[in-house]
């Protein structure tokens, strides 16, 4: 469950709460909000150094053992106590103080049972924070290596992937089959479009519905675009939501490709375990220079986390997510060999910090200028700055020539009649050009093209009434001369209608087709809607009013997760909150009284008194603090053991660099108290 | 990114560069560009380059290296220069030149850097080539495989520079002549085609002696090649596309040489003169009397001691061709063409076998400085005759666009153009026998058919430079290299479908430099809606992309003189 997802389950209350925690203030003092700061690496960073030592410690090693994935409360207690030395209530304070912060999240299982999670857009700037990743960039002395080696070929950003294939989905059209699912035809159209392939998706252990119709390319498309809100699927057909989608193409594109990377890795961070760890060490590193691979590797043995990832040891997991993000167009990457040695380097080619995104959103707010070049030979060239509002209506106009930094466009025949299938007109289409390209005239033989181009393909169309209607009365009248068609036309509507016979609309089609004049195809609905069109018009040069209401769609917008299953469904839970501050309490009203010297001062106890108190603190899961030969130690007792007439306990001493559990009689100690976590009683 | 907005060079990662004509620098950026990569397309303001080995080699050969490329791409790029082209441009450049190959006591030796020789010491295909080893960096090689070794360097990514040297070939008595034989006019090379020549020449070292000249068609490629062979003072082969070009080489070079008559031979259809200079055509060279006999005339390469060897119209080179030259790299080689566009991809043989570009010049440049005329080409959109309605609407679609090409319309176009432009010598194009015996019945014009006589055609061609005649009709033949003199206009009725380059090829007919005011036109006459505008911008597309524009005008029905369109 992302942050988003949990802020409309919280509601505001509880994330201003969030905000007023101690860790957050440096984030509230620049005004940001819980649903911000808690994305933003600088904030976490921050918030990171505020964290008690408890916190950071369970936090960390929640991190390490976990990774983005939810996991059971005993489990998350019991592994953390084993690794971090805490005890029970030491754990449960920390919980309750991230879980406050909104740092950390439990749902409540049947039965009582609590999972923890993270949610998996904050799990790579905490990573980042609390187990830092600071690779030194490659040395421009060692770009020789990159100069000999092999780039990976060029991907486009997934942005300009997914729009190619929305494009080739409206232009296929939305129809599902009785299955409900779409046709072979646009499913292949669709997953044609975009780069990307099954390979570097499926090792992240993604699962999805309808596997025998959708590859997973198309599933991960299809669910990008729900994830969105872009789609609503109806009975019988998938809709655009075009509110939705028109916020979506006017988006920015670095923040747009850097929304895509936040939930490609929310889906992608929960399904892959210990994997997670090498993506978020990956996302952390700066935009524009170039890493070796195998620093990551190297970082994830040298932090302990390889460890902890026994099932995964054989998985270069860094690899994986480097040639994914490299298929998603947001990194670039070299195979580099020397003396029979295969290394790979990789850069990352968008910011991933909201930073720089916003930055470039202000420089996008730059006057508007020329978008598109339009050549006498039919090319439009849409420059780099190009918004997709204008790209969307490009994939319709024109065929996709390449796209890299520029995308080369050509307008062609088949293309032109494509759009007016789609309801444009010979003026629509004409003053998109003028429009897009910064006002600046068509070439000439640009106007005549498509004037030919238009003045042919759907100059009829047929009506629910089977009606033939004609664009013109000129067009009326070609229609009424032709020697066969004339007999066909039952009778004449106005200057340029016919109703005819439904049983003649093909034998019609067949001649006009024949005659040079291919009517539009299919049949014309009564309401054509922008919604019910599959490729809405989305373009509003020199608008300044917003056409329709662009509002994501609440209703009737397929929810996340409708094409790839969420690896963790945890919204079908009740979020608990404050679990574990719950508990805290829970047991401190069990707790009954102790004599109060028991935990304000250090004494000497007769050996049945040390005795009880080693149970108090066991019942407690407390640690208890004891002066021995070496010092002022603190311990953290396991069990007690009763032996020959005599007692010993075994626990952990904290500040042993061996964390090996400890066998200790009463003899041991001179002193000893009990310290109850989050009680700030003198020592 | 925004103080850049005005750099004219867009850089994309698989090599192509779009320059912007419309910024600052555009002029300054293209000056550049064209040293290292090839125009594309040059329709519009955008204009569309493409880097590759060959152009990076080329450009290496001229001295332009890789850092130096990325520098200027950096400095007129708009956007930073993508690591992937920065990549391929220094690796692809900074191959050439780190193998070379030349002769010691008459054995041919590769010498390399030894990075480059360890890598191809694992080529099994470079390693058959190779007699001994002399050292690490030093290899004996088979003298006779010379050519198909640089080929399979070539083909592997490795450019040689060949430094093995030539045979010099039979001694040839030859010089330009300042005034012309035929004319009596006053003759000097240009600028240009000086400059050309030199770069091949080299003062006759190693250094030089084989590449390829890039001009403009009307540009005087045939000159640049007579001045080489002038330079040059040894017995030389030229072959060329076609019969009628070999009567203009021969006459060309009796024009402007000292050459005579004997020393000048003909080596097609019917003649079989092997002289001191000899000029032959591809296709007699490729003739065999069935499909596994040996090509009986390939033996013309070893007839006498060539010293040089001319090849016109280098980008239609044929592969058999191409395995005969592989075998005579000690002979200097000129390559002439107004395109190394090759659509068969032999343009890496090209490069390997003939040698490197030397020299190129841009048509729109060559238009600028008047070297070539320029040309305003017309589409002129006339209506389908009434008659052919009917019959029109219920053809099928091919012959629809033969009902379309043939529209009886046209003629009144014909008409009302040589009007315009009456006394200028015209050609009429069309695709369709009927059609153009029709026309040339109706304007008692002669028309010139495949199926005439060469001796025919030659008379027509004299008759038309003449001036005796100002229009000739003539069948598609005029598409392949008949370099009719001096056509001013050019009417096309019809073409066909598939050729990209046929409408440049018809309207390089037109470019030769023109008296007055430089000019031509050409006019291609289309049926409106019919599926002949279709065809019609198609066969465009390539003079677009080549920055030329057409007019457009429409005949309406009643500007159709009465009479002039019955069928």
């Amino acid at each position: 469950m992302n942050i988003n997802r949990l802020a409309a389950k919280l509601g505001e209350e509880r994330q201003g709460q969030f905000m007023r925690s101690a860790v957050w203030t440096e984030a509230a003092h620049r005004g940001m909000t819980w649903q911000v700061a808690a994305k933003d690496k600088l904030a976490v960073r921050e918030a990171a150094t505020r964290l008690s030592a408890d916190a950071a410690a369970v936090l960390a090693w929640m991190l390490r053992l976990f990774a983005a994935t939810p996991v059971e409360g005993d489990k998350l207690l019991k592994e953390i106590r084993r690794n971090a030395a805490l005890s029970g209530a030491e754990c449960q304070v920390a919980l309750a103080e991230l879980e406050e912060a909104g740092i950390l999240f439990a749902v409540r299982k049947v039965w009582g049972e609590s999972l923890y999670f993270i949610p998996p857009d904050t799990f790579a700037p905490w990573q980042q924070a609390m187990i830092p990743f600071r690779p030194e960039p490659l040395a421009p002395r060692e770009r020789e290596k990159l100069m000999n080696g092999e780039m990976e070929p060029n991907c486009r950003p997934l942005g300009r992937q997914l729009l190619s294939a929305f494009a080739a989905l409206a232009a296929c059209g939305l129809g599902l089959t009785s299955k409900g699912t779409l046709n072979k035809k646009t499913i292949s159209k669709l997953t044609e479009s975009a780069e990307l392939d099954d390979r570097q998706l499926l090792p992240f252990g993604l699962n999805w519905p309808h596997r025998e119709h959708y590859p997973l390319k198309a599933a991960f498309i299809l669910e990008a675009a729900s994830a969105e809100g872009l789609l609503m699927t109806t009975a019988d057909s998938l809709r655009w939501n075009v509110p939705a989608f028109g916020r979506w193409l006017e988006l920015n594109e670095e923040e747009r490709e850097r929304r895509l990377l936040d939930w490609c890795l929310s889906m992608l961070l929960p399904a892959c375990g210990s994997g997670a760890h090498a993506a978020a060490a990956i996302i952390g590193l700066k935009a524009g220079e170039w890493y070796a691979e195998r620093e990551v590797s190297r970082f994830l043995g040298s932090s302990g986390i390889a460890a902890f990832a026994a099932e995964d040891a054989e998985r270069d997991s860094a690899g994986l997510w480097c040639a994914l993000f490299h298929a998603l167009g947001w990194l670039e990457r070299v195979e580099s060999r020397s003396g029979g040695e295969r290394q790979f380097f990789f850069k990352w080619v968008i910011d991933t910090d909201m930073d720089g995104a916003k930055s470039i959103v202000e420089e996008q707010a730059a006057p508007f200028r020329r978008w598109i070049n339009v050549q006498p030979s039919g090319e439009l060239i849409a420059e780099p700055e190009c918004p997709f509002t204008a790209r969307w209506e490009l994939e319709l106009l024109a065929e996709r020539v390449s796209d890299e930094r520029v995308t080369v466009y050509r307008l062609t025949a088949s293309s032109i009649a494509r759009a007016l299938e789609n309801g444009r007109t010979r003026q629509s289409i004409r003053r998109f050009l003028h429009d897009a390209s910064g006002g600046e005239g068509i070439p000439r033989e640009v106007e005549e093209m498509v004037a030919d181009w238009t003045s042919r393909a759907c100059r009829t169309s047929f009506a629910e009434a089977v009606l033939l209607r004609c664009d013109n009365e000129q067009m009326a009248a070609i229609v009424e001369s032709h020697p066969v068609i004339a007999p066909l036309l039952l009778e004449k509507l106005g200057p340029a209608a016919f109703i005819v016979d439904p049983a003649h609309v093909g034998e019609i089609r067949r001649l006009l087709q024949q005659a040079g004049y291919p009517p539009r195809k299919g049949m014309q609905a009564a309401d054509a809607a922008d919604e019910a069109r599959p490729y809405p018009d989305m373009v509003m040069f020199g608008d300044p009013a917003p056409g329709p209401e662009r509002e994501v769609g609440k209703c009737l917008t397929d929810s996340p997760f409708a094409y790839v299953y969420e690896t963790f469904p945890l919204h079908h839970f009740e979020l608990a909150a404050n679990a574990a501050r719950e508990r805290l309490l829970a047991s401190a009203a069990n707790r009954g009284s102790i004599p109060a010297m028991w935990t304000k001062q250090l004494r000497e106890y007769h050996s049945s008194t040390r005795k009880e108190l080693i149970e108090q603190a066991l019942q407690w899961q407390t640690p208890v603090q004891l002066r021995m030969k070496q010092g002022l130690r603190s311990f953290v007792p396991e069990r007690l053991e009763q032996k020959d007439g005599g007692w010993a306990v075994i626990g952990l001493l904290r500040d042993e660099p061996e964390r090996q559990p400890i066998r200790l009689t009463p003899d041991m100690w001179e002193e000893m108290r009990l310290v109850i976590p989050g009680r700030s009683d003198p020592i | 990114m925004r103080d850049r907005y005005d750099k004219p060079l867009i850089v994309q990662s698989d090599l192509t560069v779009l320059l912007d004509e419309s910024k600052p620098d555009a002029w300054q950026a293209r000056e550049k560009l064209v040293l290292f990569a090839d125009a594309v397309r040059r329709a519009g303001t955008v204009h569309t380059y493409k880097m590759s080995a060959l152009t990076l080699w080329n450009a290496a050969s001229a001295g332009i290296c890789g850092d130096e490329i990325c520098r200027w791409l950096t400095e007129y790029g708009r956007y930073e220069l993508p690591f992937q082209t920065e990549a391929a441009v220094r690796k692809l450049s900074g191959r050439y030149g780190k193998l070379r190959l030349t002769t010691d006591g008459g054995k041919l030796l590769l010498h390399g850097d030894l990075d480059v020789m360890e890598e191809l010491a694992h080529s099994a295909s470079v390693t058959c080539f190779v007699l001994a080893k002399r050292s690490p960096d030093i290899w004996e090689l088979k003298k006779e495989e010379r050519g198909s070794f640089k080929q399979e360097l070539t083909r592997l990514g490795y450019p040689v520079i060949d430094l093995a040297g030539y045979h010099a070939g039979e001694e040839l008595s030859v010089r330009m002549k300042p005034i012309t034989s035929a004319g009596g006019r006053p003759f000097a090379l240009r600028d240009y085609q000086r400059a050309a020549v030199e770069l091949f020449y080299k003062e006759g070292t190693v250094q030089g002696g084989s590449g390829v000249i890039v001009l403009p068609c009307g540009a005087g490629k045939t000159v640049v090649g007579i001045a080489a062979l002038a330079r040059n003072s040894r017995a030389t082969l030229i072959l060329t596309s076609n019969g009628t070009s070999v009567k203009q080489w021969k006459e060309e070079l009796l024009d402007k040489t000292t050459l005579t008559e004997q020393e000048v031979g003909q080596y097609s259809g019917t003649m079989r003169q092997v002289r001191p200079v000899t000029i032959a055509t591809y296709h007699i060279l490729t003739h065999r009397s069935s499909k596994d006999a040996p090509f009986s005339h390939m033996k013309l390469f070893s007839e006498r001691d060539w010293g040089l060897i001319i090849y016109d119209e280098v980008h239609l080179l044929p592969a058999p061709v191409f395995r005969m030259t592989a075998d005579i790299q000690a002979t200097r080689r000129l390559g002439l063409t107004a395109t190394l566009v090759r659509e068969d991809g032999c343009a890496e043989d090209v490069y390997s076998l003939i040698g490197p570009k030397l020299y190129d010049m841009q048509w729109k440049t060559a238009e600028t400085e008047a070297y070539i005329a320029a040309v305003s080409c017309t589409e002129i959109r006339v209506p389908l005759h009434m008659d052919k309605e009917e019959p029109y609407r219920e053809a099928s679609a091919r012959s629809k666009l033969r009902l379309a090409a043939e529209n009886p319309g046209k003629m009144a176009i014909v008409r009302q153009l040589l009007r315009e432009h009456e006394g200028k010598p015209t050609l009429i194009i069309g695709q369709y026998l009927n059609q153009l015996h029709e026309i040339a019945d109706r304007l008692g014009a002669p028309l010139l058919t495949g199926e005439m006589p060469q001796q025919e055609r030659q008379r027509l061609y004299e008759r038309f430079k003449e001036g005796a005649i100002s229009v000739l009709i003539v069948s598609k033949v005029a598409n392949f290299a008949v370099d009719l003199p001096d056509a001013a206009v050019a009417i096309q009725l019809s073409g066909s479908f598939g050729s990209r380059q046929e409408e440049a090829q018809r309207i390089g007919r037109l470019l030769r430099p023109k008296k007055g005011d430089n000019s031509a036109w050409f006019y291609s006459i289309v049926t409106d809606e019919t599926k002949e505008t279709e065809f019609a911008m198609r066969r465009q597309l390539f003079m677009l992309e080549q920055g030329y524009r057409y007019d457009r005008m429409n005949m309406p029905i009643g500007a159709l003189a009465e009479g002039d369109g019955a069928p």
